[in-house]
């Protein structure tokens, strides 16, 4: 936008002014609303659509809470619904670590590694994401199978994804819904971490990653499907 | 706080047509708190405002008046904040890589630190600068939204784009 002539400016000022229009010219360009805040934002739009219950923004505050009580209910929810011993080793399944060097990048499809729990291969992230699988692990939760694959990114952040072997669980209460390219899935905070899942090909994937990792990173992670190369 | 809009018929605000305006407020966001994580609460809690109950505006200035509930919403916070005991920001050096960003990292810092310049101008220049450069409101929809006359808009606005530039020129040395 042309700006209309001021009268005893001075030239260097102008000059200044000029370049400081460019900047923020440039910066305005390059920057967009994260996928994240558009979801929340859509949310937020559901919510005002529904008139039974008035909403409560007290809500923000407990979401802490809310988060922290979604994480038992999907602990509880992998052992079937009944609180047990396994739930401790069920919270602990990613912390635990990797167990088994990282799978390699599958020979026959360059979008996936090797390591697959029942016909589900994990997705190999490096060359789109720059983050690259650095180990496995393999456990049983409440008779179940789960493989876990660790991916590292170049800021040295990790996620843990796992996949849950047998049919799919309900999504934890709690959590938010967001949809991305087709795929529902279900995020939640807790503490430090940051918690997605979602179903793949009829199994519950879920991830954990630092919640300095933004949720739009992870939702386009756990929703990659790599052009169709990734099944879902 | 910034004035309502007082000419033309009431009408109500469509809530579906809100989403056209997220980038926008973002970046104005953005340009207000200083930090991409302060600006999406910010924007949210602003939405949740706009939609928790029925907003009649004067006008077709939507744009407008969400910047007038973004700015009131900043300043409100801005003063429960000052109420509240400081706590450790996140550090910098660990913010991961923006997928929208991450094939230009240098224009990524470089938009940081325009945002961070802004954010730390004196509120009116600050304003001035975000309804117009950031938002792209019209000298007059600027004026109007901030109570204020267009050649005050202007003036205002000169001085905090050269505050901006000089605010820049540092980061510019240091990397050529």
């Amino acid at each position: 936008m042309a700006d209309a002539p001021t009268p005893d400016r001075d030239p260097r000022e102008d000059e200044l002014a000029e370049r400081g229009r460019h900047l923020v010219a440039a910066a305005v360009a390059d920057t967009y609303a994260p996928l994240a805040l558009r979801e929340r934002i859509e949310a937020e739009r559901e919510r005002a659509r529904r008139p039974a219950r008035r909403r409560s923004f007290a809500f923000a505050g407990s979401i802490a809470a809310a988060a922290a009580a979604a994480i038992v209910a999907i602990v509880i929810a992998l052992n079937g619904g009944a609180a047990s011993p396994s739930v401790l080793a069920t919270v602990q399944l990613a912390g635990g670590g990797p167990t088994l060097p990282a799978p390699h990048r599958d020979a026959s499809n360059p979008k996936i590694l090797t390591a697959r729990l029942q016909g589900v291969p994990f997705p190999e992230w490096g060359p789109q994401f720059k983050w690259r699988a650095a180990g496995e692990r393999r456990d049983a939760i409440a008779g179940r199978p789960a493989t876990t694959v660790y991916y590292d990114n170049p800021a040295g952040a990790r996620a843990a994804y796992t996949i849950l072997g047998g049919k799919a669980i309900a999504p934890p209460e709690g959590a938010r819904s967001v949809r991305f390219g087709g795929t529902e899935l279900y995020v939640m905070r807790r503490g430090r971490s940051r918690i997605v899942t979602w179903n793949r090909a009829g199994h519950t994937c879920v991830m954990i990653a630092p919640a300095a990792v933004p949720e739009n990173k992870l939702i386009r992670l756990a929703a990659w499907d790599g052009g169709g190369s990734v099944p879902f | 706080m910034l004035r309502a809009t007082e000419t033309g018929d009431a009408r109500p605000l469509d809530p579906s047509t809100l989403g056209d305006h997220v980038d926008r407020l973002f970046r104005a966001a953005w340009a207000l708190c200083g930090t991409r994580e302060d600006a999406e609460d910010l924007v949210q809690e602003t939405f949740a405002r706009v939609l928790a109950k029925p907003r009649l505006l004067r006008g077709d200035d939507d744009l407008g008046y969400l910047l007038r509930v973004l700015r009131n919403t900043f300043v409100s916070r801005h003063r429960a904040d000052q109420r509240r005991p400081a706590t450790a920001p996140m550090p910098e050096q660990f913010e991961p890589a923006d997928p929208q960003l991450g094939a230009r990292p240098d224009a990524a810092v470089a938009a940081r630190e325009v945002f961070a310049h802004i954010s730390a101008l004196p509120d009116l220049f600050r304003d001035a600068l975000v309804a117009v450069d950031v938002v792209g409101l019209s000298y007059a929809e600027a004026a109007r939204a901030l109570g204020t006359k267009e050649a005050t808009i202007t003036s205002r606005l000169h001085r905090a784009r050269a505050q901006v530039a000089r605010g820049m020129e540092p980061h510019r040395e240091s990397v050529l």
